[in-house]
């Protein structure tokens, strides 16, 4: 009795330290065909083992008269609970995707000025921290 | 006569007629007589005028000596002076004639002075002076005398060196002169044996029509009785030269020799009986001849007889030696002629017969062989045609009775002291058959045993033989004896007519026919008409010859039989065998031409049409970018393999009956193979170069030529060895060249160039290794290592290829095997909780397969990190070489392998970097890379086509991508484990790695000797002949032969 | 006589050839002196990440590509780098930045459907792509089923956008990341040559905007190209592009800056961005960026 508990314990404490691999790439083709009408460009990895206090920085060159679109997904839920922040070439926020508690899946941005834009990105309420956000534009 | 002797004749003579009262006229008659029996009219008239200007000469002098009239010291200079010029003509002429030309002369000269008033003593002393300058004995030379000047030989010639011819009623009363008794014979006919020259001449004088060799003789003139010459006489026996010889011949060096052979019988495979109880007896010095019809065992007789067959019952007993069950104390003894051709067509009669010599007399030196070749050609009557090629049955360049001779002398030279001949005489004319005959004959005078099958034999002919033995169909000994006898015999037991006669009283002939017609009367039918069946059975014969002969056998000589048989050394023997071979080819201008020329043709053929220039607009060719280069590569190797085979095929059986002629000489036939070997490897060789400087040469292939040529030159003598197989083991020419299209399509299938390994059916195709089907295929090692060499070593790669390596391992490792290795990682601990069959069996597999993974990485040499923990102790579930330990070992891994390959792959671009630095180094690499880096081949040896890159098979992940740069693993010392992917890099064998192109090329001379040895042993015959082995194995047998009576 | 005839030429023929063979040895050398010996370059300090970083932050040419597409109709198959120049790559930079190139000749091609043109290209690409040991994301047979299929052109698009990406990351991630900016770069240079190519023939306004908005992408690039100075090859490109800063600092970008509105549309967030940004660009300064641009790409692509 004893030992099935132990070898239970065991076998569901390794299981837990199975997530330890963060595979986002096998998260990617789902994730991207959430874009729709939006064109793909990139992947970003939401890898926690590279986040810095739960939070994971990327920049993208945005273009003016065109829009972006940027999504988190997980693969388990539908609206993860990261938060994605965007910031002009200045690092002042312009958006995010929580809005009165709701965490939306992404961010439609419509860019009038060419430049450098920071997407940041908080894992720390994710239920799940393996990720991946999707970046596609439209005119 | 040549034009020497006769100028030197007439000088002669004139000097010896104009002596005493000078030329008379009968003398001149002589001379113009003896001139038109030499020569022909016109040229005649010349050389008269010759001699008179001779005597003319002599004739001014006279005139002086008349002025200085009788004074005897002057007549004493005349004849000083001839005397001199006598000298000086003799000097001159030893200069140029041979010893039987100079006793030639003299015996005209003796003729000279019979023809008219005779011997003067100055004319003897010039012919004394004559022989003595000619070097010709004192007691010859008075023979000669003798001889030249007797009139009447009969009474003046009782000399040792005499055969005189006596009628045949008369008694002997000659205690030195041998002679020859001929009932009817009239008149004095006498010849001499001059022992120094060994010439025979001949002397007749008298009335009758006496014919030399079918010309008239003249009486009182001296003819020469050269060798086969026959003397006919108008009544009587014709005296033949070895009845001549015969007389002369001293007994004393016949050896002794006995041949019994006692109730011997003899069964064919089929069951039916070729030879039924036969008893012969012979001693020395014997011609026999074997006759019968057709179907009666003639042949089959000889070949048991002479040891080519063993009887199923019965002896024949060589001295005592049964020649079946102790062959080897009979070795040498015995020689065999058979009905075949044996002739190399392209030698000439003289090569034939010199290379045959060399190898049955290996005692002689090299100027004693020529000389006895030489014999042997003259008597036969060869010697003219020496030099001419033999040439085959269909293009002759020589007759049919010259081959006949040439064949028979090739046993004839080393005079075995048993001859068995079968059907010497056949497609000859009767004058050739005569002649063969008649030098058996002498043969067997000077002590030899000779069987002759004879068929048809003129009357001749058949007297000549000293017994006859004649068969009946089904192998019955229907009479054994004396051959003119046989005629009576055949006729007394039919109860005809005239059975005391043998022979034509009148004529001397004789009817074999008679004996056979007799045999094989048929019964008549009450109409008269002649029925199939006979009157007398075979049996029946046989039981009236059993009736009327006792068999007397003759004593068994205890002494060892004479050998004459001298086999040099094997060495030697593959000297002889390689010459002769070579000079065969070589003087084969057809063959020379078409196997020269056929592999430069061809790699001229082929690679010119797959001369592919990829960029039309530019129309430059280059190497790196032709597509067709795998290809060639392999049409290289498929035309060397068919070339081998090719010139190999025939080798062997178009030498079938030589070699069935060598078996039974015991010559070896290891050197003969060896030389086959050797030419036939001189010729690939040759042919291999050419192919190669063409075909690469056309094709742009740079820098390795050496290496292409070393591998098409082991494809070819593999396939050379082959060919030599089938060759010795089959019948027919066609059936082999049937077979090499049946050998070279698995050569094709299973060399790996057309259809991959891994895709094949499961129960050939292997995705690890090389099936083991293709491994004993030559063109599967030639085409690997060449593939290899020519991507690893050419002029851009070798810099590289290390690099290139080192970047495919880490690569592949990083990006296939670690992803893979996570993943297996992963699933077992999903599975591990899972408790159904299916699950379990699958944990188990992964369990195997990580530890086997991981051991194997580990193993590698150049990685730093090594697992802290047992992995043979991984188990999910123990703290210690856990899940965790595990993968930390392989994110360890990853880093290494990735600092690894960015290390290869920095050196390599560093190295390209500073090639394209300035722009000559620039355009020298581009073009070498254009000319020597082909990029097909390269997709090909990376197998890029390739989806999978990696593959679970049995417990183990394997890498199916990048095989050239693949390392095979080491798997323990033992030389089986060679085994390994397609375009290894490097074979491991023996605990070690061996480069590829080397280890391949000696995997294909290994099979190459292995071929060899079978070749030797004539192992692939014995397997196709099993069934028949196995045959003579079962015991029962249905059919029982009709041998009832 | 004959034979020994032929031996002698036999003979002849082997001693010519074996000299000959002997003659190819001084190349041989040359080459193995021009190679020099094994060596290593120094790695760079800065740590990958940060470079990585930035990296990541270079437009991806697809953008380009669209938006050339709107402009013009008519598709230019000389513009684009010979597919058959694959063969003239043999180092990592040449074949790096070339892949950039064709990556964005091949985004070039699927938008106007030319599917022979992307057939080859997709080959020139596979090829540079198995040399630098990147071949895995190429799903070859995928990528070439969807091109013949022109009802596909969205996943097409796709696949072949994500496979750049992805060969992108994983080169960052295997700390060659000096590849993947050259790929970048490559893939930047190209885009704009054919950007500045149909602008200076169209005189489009939209077009002549992006020309000039370039200038950020560029100060991007120079940066990180300079973190890559000891790459033989990567210096001399970084001047080159100094030089064509050179012209772009004659553009002038005035930005007015307005709030941004935010709107939920469909369960998306929706935001707006009210600046006003004018790009003052004269068909001057197009032409000569023009110019330079494609003397920087000949020097790269041949």
């Amino acid at each position: 009795m004893k030992g099935l508990l132990l070898n239970l314990i065991l076998v569901l404490s390794i299981t837990f330290s199975v997530n330890a691999q963060c595979d986002a790439d096998a998260l990617a083709p789902a994730c991207n065909s959430k874009l729709g009408a939006f064109t793909f460009i990139k992947n970003y990895k939401l890898d926690p083992s590279k986040a810095v206090n739960n939070v994971l920085e990327f920049s993208y060159v945005f273009s003016k008269d065109t829009q972006y679109f940027v999504s988190v997904c997980d693969g388990k839920n539908d609206s993860p609970k990261m938060e994605i922040t965007l910031m002009d070439s200045n690092k002042k926020v312009l958006a995010t995707n929580l809005e009165k508690g709701t965490y939306y899946p992404g961010i439609a941005y419509k860019c009038s000025t060419t430049g450098i834009y920071y997407m940041v990105y908080n894992i720390s309420e994710a239920s799940e921290k393996c990720a991946v956000s999707a970046l596609g534009f439209k005119k | 006569m040549s034009e020497e002797i006769l100028k030197a004749l007439m000088q002669l003579f004139a000097i010896i007629t104009k002596q005493d009262e000078g030329a008379s006229d009968d003398e001149r008659v002589f001379v113009d007589h003896f001139l038109r029996l030499q020569l022909s009219a016109d040229v005649v008239k010349d050389y008269l005028a010759l001699y008179d200007s001779f005597v003319e000469g002599t004739v001014e002098e006279r005139a002086l000596a008349e002025r200085s009239a009788e004074e005897s010291s002057k007549k004493k200079l005349t004849s000083v002076k001839d005397s001199v010029r006598t000298l000086s003509i003799c000097r001159k002429i030893n200069k140029t004639l041979t010893q039987k030309q100079k006793v030639i002369v003299l015996i005209r000269l003796y003729e000279l002075i019979n023809s008219s008033s005779g011997r003067t003593s100055q004319r003897m002393q010039i012919i004394d002076t004559v022989a003595t300058v000619f070097n010709i004995g004192q007691e010859e030379y008075k023979l000669i005398e003798k001889f030249c000047l007797s009139q009447y030989p009969s009474r003046e010639l009782d000399l040792k060196s005499v055969l005189l011819l006596i009628p045949g009623n008369e008694r002997p009363v000659y205690s030195f002169a041998k002679s020859i008794r001929s009932d009817g014979f009239v008149g004095d006919l006498a010849l001499v044996h001059i022992n120094s020259v060994d010439m025979y001449f001949l002397k007749y004088i008298g009335s009758s029509d006496i014919l030399l060799n079918g010309l008239p003789i003249h009486t009182n003139q001296i003819y020469l009785f050269a060798s086969g010459s026959t003397i006919k006489l108008p009544i009587g026996e014709p005296i033949y030269y070895s009845d001549v010889i015969s007389r002369f011949l001293v007994d004393s060096n016949i050896q002794k020799l006995s041949f019994n052979v006692e109730k011997l019988e003899f069964k064919f495979p089929n069951g039916k009986i070729g030879l039924k109880e036969i008893n012969i007896s012979e001693g020395a010095g014997r011609l026999v001849g074997l006759m019968g019809g057709s179907g009666a065992g003639k042949s089959t007789l000889l070949n048991v007889l002479a040891g080519l067959e063993k009887p199923s019952n019965g002896k024949v007993l060589v001295n005592g030696i049964d020649l079946h069950r102790e062959s080897k104390k009979v070795e040498g003894v015995i020689g065999y002629v058979a009905q075949d051709d044996i002739l190399f067509e392209e030698l000439s009669v003289y090569q034939n017969l010199y290379y045959n010599a060399k190898l049955c007399l290996g005692n002689l030196s090299e100027p004693e062989l020529e000389q006895r070749v030489e014999t042997v050609l003259k008597s036969l009557g060869l010697f003219e045609i020496k030099d001419i090629k033999v040439g085959n049955v269909l293009n002759k360049k020589i007759s049919g009775g010259q081959r006949k001779r040439l064949n028979i002398s090739l046993e004839l030279i080393r005079e075995p002291s048993i001859l068995f001949l079968d059907e010497p005489t056949s497609g000859l004319s009767s004058r050739d058959s005569e002649n063969v005959i008649d030098l058996l004959k002498e043969l067997s005078l000077k002590g030899k045993l000779i069987f002759v099958v004879i068929h048809q034999p003129s009357s001749d002919i058949y007297k000549m033989f000293d017994k006859m033995i004649i068969l009946d169909v089904g192998g019955y000994q229907i009479y054994y004896g004396h051959p003119v006898e046989a005629v009576m015999y055949f006729k007394k037991v039919t109860n005809q007519i005239n059975s005391d006669i043998g022979q034509c009283n009148t004529c001397g002939n004789v009817n074999p026919e008679l004996i056979f017609n007799t045999i094989d009367a048929k019964v008549v039918d009450e109409y008269g008409n002649l029925t199939e069946k006979r009157k007398n059975t075979p049996q029946r014969w046989r039981d009236y010859f059993l009736q009327s002969f006792k068999a007397d056998k003759a004593e068994d000589i205890t002494e060892k039989p004479p050998k004459t048989l001298f086999i040099p050394a094997k060495l030697k023997q593959f000297g002889v065998f390689i010459t002769r071979d070579f000079l065969s080819k070589a003087s084969n201008t057809q063959y020379l031409l078409i196997n020269l020329l056929e592999a430069p043709i061809l790699a001229f053929v082929l690679a010119f049409i797959i001369r592919y220039v990829d960029n039309p607009a530019k129309d430059t060719y280059h190497f790196g970018n032709n597509e067709n280069i795998p290809a060639y590569m392999f049409m290289c190797i498929i035309v060397s393999i068919f070339m081998g085979l090719t010139v190999s095929a025939e080798e062997i059986i178009r030498d079938a009956k030589i070699l069935k002629r060598e078996k039974f000489l015991n010559l070896s036939r290891f050197s003969y193979l060896i030389s086959k070997v050797a030419l036939l490897f001189t010729l690939s060789a040759v042919q291999s170069f050419l192919f190669v400087l063409v075909g690469n040469a056309v094709l742009e292939i740079h820098g390795l030529t050496m290496s292409y040529w070393l591998l098409l030159f082991s494809c070819s003598c593999c396939a050379n060895l082959i060919g030599l197989n089938i060759s010795s083991t089959f019948n027919s020419a066609v059936t082999i060249y049937i077979l090499i299209p049946i050998l070279l399509i698995p050569q094709m299938i299973l060399s790996g160039a057309i259809f991959s390994f891994d895709k094949l059916n499961k129960a050939i195709g292997n995705v690890e290794k090389v099936p083991l089907i293709a491994d004993i295929m030559t063109s599967r090692w030639a085409y690997e290592a060449l593939a290899v060499k020519q991507f690893k070593d050419n002029k851009y790669e070798k810099h590289i290829y290390e690099l290139e390596r080192l970047e495919s391992i880490y690569d592949f490792k990083g990006v296939y095997w670690l992803p893979l290795m996570y993943v297996k990682l992963d699933h077992t601990v999903e599975l591990t909780g899972k408790t159904d069959k299916d699950s379990r069996k699958e944990l188990e597999e992964n369990i195997v397969l990580l530890k086997n993974e991981i051991k194997k990485a580990v193993q590698e040499e150049d990685i730093k990190s090594k697992p802290v923990f047992d992995i043979d102790t991984f188990n999910v579930k123990t703290r210690a070489a856990s899940y965790d330990r595990v993968k930390e070992f392989l994110d360890v891994l990853k880093a290494e392998y990735a600092v690894k390959f960015s290390e290869a792959n920095t050196i390599k671009d560093n190295k390209i970097n500073n090639a394209l630095k300035t722009a000559e180094t620039a355009a020298l690499f581009t073009d070498i890379k254009k000319g020597n880096y082909n990029e097909s081949l390269s997709d090909l040896v990376k197998k890029l086509d390739n989806k999978n890159r990696i593959m679970e098979y049995k417990g183990k992940l394997l890498q199916v991508f990048d095989p050239v740069f693949l390392y095979p693993e080491l798997r323990g010392r033992s030389a089986l484990n060679y085994r390994t992917h397609l375009y290894s890099p490097k074979k491991p064998f023996l605990g070690k790695l061996f480069e590829t192109f080397t280890f391949n090329i000696c995997v294909i001379w290994i099979m190459t000797l292995l071929f060899f040895i079978t070749l030797y042993v004539n192992f692939l015959k014995k397997i196709l002949e099993l069934p028949t082995t196995i045959k003579t194995f079962i015991p029962f047998n249905f059919k029982k032969t009709n041998e009832t009576n | 006589m004959k034979l020994i005839k032929l031996l002698k030429f036999l003979i002849a023929i082997t001693a010519v050839s074996v000299f000959v063979s002997g003659c190819g040895s001084s190349e041989d050398e040359a080459l193995e002196q021009a190679m020099g010996k094994d060596s290593t370059i120094s790695k760079s300090e800065i740590s990958s990440d940060l470079i990585n970083e930035i990296i990541k932050s270079i437009p991806s040419p697809v953008e380009m590509s669209s938006l050339i597409r709107e402009v013009e109709p008519k598709y230019n198959g000389q513009l684009l780098n010979p597919a058959a120049n694959v063969g003239n790559y043999t180092t990592n930079f040449q074949k790096a930045v070339n892949l950039g190139i064709y990556g964005t000749d091949l985004g070039y091609i699927n938008m106007y459907n030319e599917k022979q043109d992307a057939i080859s290209y997709l080959n020139s690409m596979t090829k540079l792509a198995e040399d630098m040991k990147i071949g895995q994301f190429f799903d070859y047979n995928m990528i070439k089923r969807l091109a013949s299929n022109s009802n596909n052109l969205d996943s097409l698009l796709y696949i072949t956008t994500s496979n750049y990406d992805k060969m992108n990351s994983y080169l960052q991630e295997q700390n060659r990341g000096n590849l993947s900016l050259l790929m970048l770069t490559g893939g930047w240079i190209e885009a704009l040559y054919i950007a500045s190519s149909v602008a200076e023939k169209d005189n489009n306004p939209a077009l002549y905007e992006r020309v000039g908005e370039q200038k950020i992408v560029l100060d991007q690039l120079k940066i990180l190209l300079d973190f890559y100075k000891t790459d033989p090859h990567v210096p001399e490109l970084n001047l080159k592009l100094k030089d064509l800063s050179a012209i772009y600092d004659s553009i002038k970008i005035t930005t007015e800056y307005h709030p941004p509105t935010i709107e939920i549309v469909n369960g998306v967030k929706m935001v707006s961005e009210n600046n006003k940004t004018v790009i003052k660009v004269s068909k001057k300064e197009v032409d000569q960026i023009f110019n330079l641009v494609s003397t920087i790409r000949q020097d790269l692509i041949k």
